[in-house]
């Protein structure tokens, strides 16, 4: 009975193995051709990171502020996904958004972009839409290095409420 | 002199044996994920942290330990 048993349990493990080897195949493969990738604000989380450094950054209510220029985050991506459209939902309170930089080489090489569409929301908040081709940026291990560009007059801060990423292949 | 575990009775050979069955499962699917995610950062890590399976592999390993045997 215990023989048969264990049999069943071997079967089930093995299906099991074998399930979450195919739903890792589908979430990096999607059918759509994309993935969504929404950050944590305030936390590190498995594809992209917080926002940092700490220094530049207050937390109000889990959401970052930032205070100082500028700010990066990393994003993990595969190679193949190509193109990152970046969603940055944020409010300037004295700080302006000038743009969101990808890494492109070792060291302090950043291309800033402006955004290619911008938003006004219904509760104050305003969405930027950036888009970059991440074949073009510095890779380290699927490793890439954003940086969110503000004015660099001191004072003023300027909240994130939503960083969202889609990438696509 | 070596103490025997004998916490339940007959019944802890069951338990060795189904870790004996865990084992391999769990281990080897760790050994090929980890293959994966160390070719392509992010495979799987980006999901799910496949150190769990070498966690369940390695309990499966102390289990399986004689002197944990009731006979």
């Amino acid at each position: 009975m215990e023989k048969k048993f264990l049999k069943i349990i071997k079967a089930v493990l093995i299906v099991a193995a074998l399930g979450l080897v195919l739903w890792l195949a589908n979430l990096n493969f999607p059918r759509s051709g994309q993935i969504v990738i929404q950050a944590q604000l305030g936390k590190d989380s498995r594809a992209i990171t917080r926002l940092g450094p700490d220094v530049r950054l207050k937390l109000e209510n889990g959401r970052p502020a930032v205070l100082e220029n500028p700010v990066y985050f990393d994003l993990r991506a595969l190679p193949w996904f190509i193109r990152a459209r970046v969603y940055l939902v944020y409010q300037e309170d004295g700080r302006q958004l000038e743009g969101l930089g990808g890494q492109t080489g070792p060291g302090w090489q950043y291309e800033v972009k402006k955004p290619m569409a911008q938003a006004d929301l219904q509760d104050g908040f305003k969405q930027a839409i950036f888009d970059f081709d991440l074949t073009k940026l510095y890779s380290q291990k699927n490793v890439k290095r954003f940086l969110i560009a503000t004015s660099q007059a001191p004072g003023g801060e300027l909240k994130i409420k939503e960083l969202k990423i889609i990438l696509s292949r | 002199m070596k103490i025997k575990l004998n916490l339940f009775g007959k019944k802890w050979d069951f338990w060795r044996e189904l870790a004996a069955v865990i084992f391999p499962v769990s281990f080897i699917t760790f050994l090929a994920l980890f293959a994966v995610d160390y070719v392509f950062p992010g495979f799987v890590s980006n999901w799910f942290n496949p150190v769990w399976l070498l966690i369940i592999a390695a309990v499966c390993v102390i289990i399986q330990q004689d002197k944990f045997s009731a006979r």
